[in-house]
């Protein structure tokens, strides 16, 4: 039951007005600037793959082209590599009907099942045999540590995390750091994708360090980093 | 709220008139006294109009102002908590009902009141994470899943936190010699 002293007084109304209009906000929604980075991370992680393959290999995507058996498993892998990443991204930046996102714990699920997906697709069965860490095999040194790999995995997955810190600025109310850590999962995943296009390593610390492990760290990245520019 | 979103402010004044009345009482149960209340809720509308344009079309804008205050309100614990300071007696909650009424005894409005202070002492006292999920539910009649949505929790975790609130007020008024359905005993 309502009492008086449960609704604000006039002079609250005064002051609340008087710092509204003193106060600057934003114009572009939310969905708008959502749907620019579903368009521009992927044509960022293709182009930084372009880019680094020619540069190291001599080949775009050499990850798809040197020392793979069949590549029709490799576009099978890729496939579900990229779809991964989609659906991490599409999850962590859905608004949802209430507005205040996803479930608790399917942003759980998020930040927690992609790097495990990830490993099972590109490390359980890698799909290279090793052949190219030999150096005489393309005249690229492949570091076991994956050095170069973890040069492209953050450049993407940085790039995408700004992205998507931008995208949901100042909207998300709740649960700000699991929605940074699906944030930071979904772009890690994207910056495995670039790896898993532009490596032709199937070394397993090579896979585990330089592939799997950005992920992982741009998952904990996400979770620390992004909470306050999220929050309104 | 989709017109204010769109950056129509003329319908702010009437935003506020549909929003403040129980957006402020849902400050006055996350605050422990009326200026904490006060200051939480200029803040919330000073962060919802800030964050209009993430307004999702469709979105029950109550229940987004309630989770903005709840974050707000976080935030400014979060702050006082490391800057503990002395602040001198304010008015609070249990203060600020006005049970006056025209048809009762003295002796019922004293009881009535001796019922509110002893349930508005309860919510003070226990942790902010109960008060609210009670208060959403039963107060606010969120629905459980709203609840959940308005605190980034499972509609499990709101049901647990809002059942140990009951069983605390409970005892609070069995302890004050109440019963449960604010009878005395």
């Amino acid at each position: 039951m309502a009492t008086p002293s449960d609704r604000p007084s006039d002079w609250l109304y005064a002051r609340i007005r008087s710092a509204i209009a003193n106060t600057p906000a934003a114009t572009t929604r939310t969905r708008t600037r959502i749907l620019v980075a579903l368009a521009v991370v992927p044509a960022l992680t293709t182009t930084v793959v372009f880019i680094a393959s020619d540069w190291v290999y001599g080949q775009p995507a050499a990850g798809l082209g040197i020392d793979v058996a069949s590549p029709g498993s490799a576009m099978t892998i890729l496939a579900l590599l990229v779809g991964l990443a989609l659906s991490s991204t599409l999850f962590a930046l859905w608004q949802a009907r209430g507005g205040l996102g996803i479930a608790a714990t399917s942003l759980i699920s998020i930040a927690a099942l992609v790097v495990p997906v990830y490993a099972a697709l590109t490390v359980l069965q890698p799909l290279h045999s090793g052949a190219a860490d030999d150096v005489a095999f393309t005249g690229v040194a492949i570091s076991p540590w994956g050095w170069r790999c973890i040069f492209i995995a953050t450049i993407v997955g940085a790039s995408t995390l700004a992205i998507f810190a931008v995208a949901l600025r100042r909207a998300v109310p709740v649960a700000g750091a699991l929605r940074g850590a699906a944030l930071g999962a979904a772009a890690g995943a994207w910056g495995g994708v670039a790896v898993f296009a532009f490596c032709p390593s199937g070394d397993l610390q090579h896979l585990l360090v330089g592939h799997v492990l950005p992920i992982a760290l741009f998952t904990v990245l996400g979770a620390v980093a992004l909470t306050r520019a999220l929050q309104p | 709220m989709e017109r204010y979103a769109r950056g129509e402010d003329r319908v702010f004044e009437q935003l506020y008139g549909l929003l403040a009345p129980r957006l402020y009482r849902f400050c006055l149960r996350l605050a422990t006294s009326v200026v904490e209340a006060d200051d939480c809720f200029q803040e919330t509308f000073l962060k919802l109009h800030r964050a209009r344009a993430t307004y999702a079309t469709g979105a029950n804008p109550l229940h987004w102002a309630f989770a903005i205050a709840r974050s707000v309100y976080l935030t400014r614990l979060r702050y006082w908590r490391r800057r503990p300071e002395q602040l001198g007696a304010t008015r609070d909650i249990a203060e600020a009902g006005d049970l006056q009424a025209h048809d009762t005894t003295p002796e019922a409005e004293v009881a009535a009141q001796h019922l509110h202070d002893t349930l508005a002492f309860e919510l003070s006292r226990m942790s902010e994470k109960n008060r609210i999920a009670y208060v959403l539910l039963k107060e606010e009649n969120l629905s459980a899943r709203e609840a959940a949505a308005v605190l980034g929790t499972s509609v499990e975790v709101v049901k647990q936190r809002a059942h140990r609130a009951y069983q605390s007020l409970k005892s609070a008024l069995s302890s004050a010699g109440w019963s449960e359905y604010g009878n005395p005993v």
